[in-house]
């Protein structure tokens, strides 16, 4: 356990020194620099505008944070050789796989908390209601599918051997991601057994990250809000995550370096 | 006592292309020992498979054949682990720790007691001659500083036997000195010690017993006393070896 | 051996587990969202939708087309042929986003009492009450458009008056009302409710423009109780 909690220590200080947090300035300067423009030519809708640009940012400038904090780990373990000295210590490669990822979505935790935190400044100057319960579960699951990726993320940097072979896949999945539901809608409508088939693979295989979009669904009356729904979806995410963990668990276990 | 046992061993490598079905062999049937308190020295040209060698003692590789006992045991066993201490080649540290954060971090994975933790960080700057610097950024460390920090988070754990992949390179003449001085006190507390290294006159000084890798095989090993009666120094014996064929 | 196939047991588990759950969800939001909700190359005009409903940002792609509007609205150069896209305009927002209500309110109040197409702005209502039927503040505008197009002056104001009570009306309301005002009431009473609309409005145009209007009918010199809306404003 304290092996595990040094890793994810570490991984989460290293995301400070590496300036990755660097992601969160650019979203206040967005997001300030959003809200004003936004007031001077929509004032009557600017809260919606504010808190829609803001979760898509938050949205965006996670998943970012994930990207750059899965390059800087790969890069260190394989073009800088850091993994062989760690393994050969009395860790297990579970106990390092496990505490990369707590400290992979601490650190992701840490960027949407702040990133929430100033969204929800500009939305209380700027006249809004910041503590609206929507508001707060479109950004938690924003941070959900985020821990999702996260673990999707691990398995294709011990699956893939080159940096840029796994970032491709991410955003790869990332997109895939958003769009297996409409697939799977489209699919519903048309009559090809074959298409019909590697959708719904796709549809189960790769994370549905449409379940956890909640973020524009805030201003419609009838949302997916309900504890039902949300439980559901938190379930999902951890049974999913859970799996490709083991997988990717299995993978490293095997993984020569 | 034999600290380290190989056995028979071989490692073929698979292509990394998938499509191709090339096949590697960088280490052929090798078989030595290195017993307790004794420093081996493993040389050869660049490719005759030392580094391959070394990860396979680490448990980094498994071997296609053979076996392989460090301490009497399995390297995969945590308590074995827990008793070796390896410097790779041309470590690297997060520029941005000092050298006192990296080796809590060293120490917290060892699984080293809180309470002597500290000391043994102390304890281990002044082996290596770190306590002076150990509050500067690693981004102002040498070459051969980072190479001296490697080390001494390989002491950490003050183990029984210490694996240093080419410890001395990229360093200048004096740090070829510091670092001999350092492993020849540690031969000195006691330690087994098996290193590879391109740079012959260090062995020389150092090593108790000399294996040459070529080409994946091993050729019989030799107490460098014994190399410099019959051949007048190491690398005379190792251009023999090496140059043959 | 054993182990090795409890991990792919146990594996299998969680994925199939994982896949019944997103069944179970995917379920809800399909029941939940209407179709449009999800890619539909019929109902999807525009690439910038199409790409907004697959990543989920239809709600800001709304608000992109919104600014589209505002501007097209604040083009004085379309002033001549009285913005005669507008409506599609106000089509672009709530097709994308059918949920914007504010849109609807500010479209069809333009529409029916600024450029007198009522036809347009019905038109506009009635689409934000085919998604929005719980607005019930949609039906007002929707009574203040039908009297507009019967020219029953009296049941309209009363509707529009109406919908000033409310928060989340557009200021534009504010303007229509204040106009009408000028028209049927007195200098009086028209400067007194510009002086009232300037301390409450949130818009920041409309606050300048009923400053303008009240300075404008001062002096025309018709005011009863000049200091009376010079209080009012001081509030």
């Amino acid at each position: 356990m304290r092996r595990v909690a040094a890793v994810a220590e570490y991984i989460f200080k290293q995301s400070f020194r590496n300036k990755i947090l660097n992601v969160l300035i650019m979203f206040a300067v967005f997001g300030i620099g959003f809200a004003l423009v936004i007031s001077e030519l929509a004032q009557e809708v600017e809260v919606k505008m504010v808190t829609d640009f803001g979760l898509f940012a938050i949205g965006l400038f996670g998943f970012l944070t994930l990207a750059l904090s899965i390059t800087v780990q790969m890069f260190e373990e394989t073009e800088l050789k850091t993994i062989s000295m760690i393994l050969v210590k009395p860790v297990t490669r579970l106990e390092y796989l496990i505490g990369k990822y707590i400290g992979i979505t601490l650190t992701i935790l840490m960027n949407v908390l702040l990133m929430l935190i100033t969204l929800m400044v500009i939305i209380q100057i700027r006249g809004g209601d910041p503590w609206s319960l929507k508001l707060i579960t479109a950004a938690g699951l924003i941070f959900i599918s985020l821990g999702v990726l996260t673990s999707t993320a691990l398995l294709l940097s011990v699956i893939s051997t080159s940096v840029p072979g796994a970032l491709i896949f991410l955003f790869f999945i990332y997109i895939l991601g958003h769009l297996t539901m409409h697939l799977k809608h489209l699919a519903e409508a048309i009559n090809n057994t074959a298409a019909n088939i590697v959708i719904n693979i796709f549809y189960y295989v790769l994370p549905n990250l449409e379940l956890f979009n909640l973020k524009d669904k805030i201003f419609s009356p009838s949302g997916l809000f309900s504890p039902r729904y949300l439980g559901f979806v938190i379930l999902y995410a951890s049974l999913y995550s859970f799996a490709t963990l083991l997988a990717a668990a299995y993978v490293f276990e095997k993984k020569e370096y | 006592m034999n600290v380290i046992e190989v056995k028979g061993l071989t490692k073929i490598y698979k292509a990394q292309d998938f499509w191709k079905n090339d096949r590697v062999t960088a280490v052929r049937d090798v078989t030595f020992s290195v017993q307790k308190g004794e420093v081996f020295g493993l040389l050869g040209l660049n490719g005759a498979g030392k580094t391959t060698l070394m990860k396979v003692l680490l448990g980094l590789l498994k071997p296609t054949n053979g076996s392989v006992l460090i301490l009497g045991g399995d390297i995969e066993d945590r308590a074995v682990r827990g008793r070796i201490g390896y410097l790779s080649e041309l470590p690297y540290f997060p520029k941005y720790l000092k050298a006192r954060e990296v080796l809590s971090y060293f120490a917290d994975i060892f699984g080293i007691d809180e309470k002597i933790k500290k000391h043994k960080i102390e304890e281990v700057l002044k082996i290596t001659g770190l306590d002076v610097r150990s509050d500067v950024r690693i981004k102002g460390f040498s070459k051969g500083m980072q190479g001296r920090l490697g080390l001494a988070q390989a002491l950490l754990n003050d183990p029984e036997l210490l694996l240093l992949d080419e410890p001395m390179s990229g360093l200048d003449p004096l740090g070829y000195k510091e670092t001999r001085e350092i492993i020849l006190g540690l031969k000195k507390a006691g330690k087994t010690i098996f290193f590879n290294s391109h740079i012959l006159s260090e062995v020389e000084k150092i090593c108790d017993k000399v294996g040459v890798l070529h080409k994946g095989t091993m050729s019989e090993i030799k107490t460098v006393a014994d190399i410099v009666k019959e051949h007048g120094d190491v690398e005379k014996y190792f251009v023999k070896i090496a140059g043959e064929n | 051996m054993i182990k090795k196939i409890i991990l792919v047991f146990i594996f299998a588990a969680a994925l199939l587990g994982s896949a019944c759950l997103n069944e179970k969800a995917g379920k809800m939001v399909f029941e939940n969202q209407p179709s449009w909700y999800f890619i539909n190359p019929d109902s999807y005009r525009k690439f910038l939708h199409l790409g907004a409903a697959g990543f989920g940002l239809r709600s800001l792609a709304g608000d992109i087309e919104y600014i589209n509007f505002l501007q097209y609205y604040g083009d004085r150069s379309q002033n001549v042929n009285r913005h005669k896209d507008l409506v599609n305009y106000v089509n672009d927002i709530t097709d994308v986003d059918p949920y914007f209500s504010f849109a609807y309110t500010f479209g069809s109040s333009i529409l029916a009492f600024n450029l007198d197409r009522t036809g347009e702005a019905l038109q506009i209502i009635r689409k934000g009450l085919e998604f929005n039927p719980k607005m019930w503040q949609l039906r007002l505008y929707l009574g203040a458009i039908l009297f507009k197009q019967d020219n029953k002056e009296g049941e309209y104001i009363k509707l529009l008056e109406d919908a000033l009570k409310f928060e989340d009306h557009p200021a534009i309301v504010e303007r229509i009302l204040g106009n009408i005002y000028e028209q049927i009431k007195t200098p009086q009473s028209a400067a007194e409710y510009w002086a009232e609309i300037y301390t409450k409005t949130k818009d920041k145009k409309t606050r300048q423009f009923a400053y303008d209007r009240v300075e404008a009918i001062i002096k025309e010199g018709k005011l009863t109780n000049p200091s009376a809306v010079i209080k009012i404003m001081e509030k």
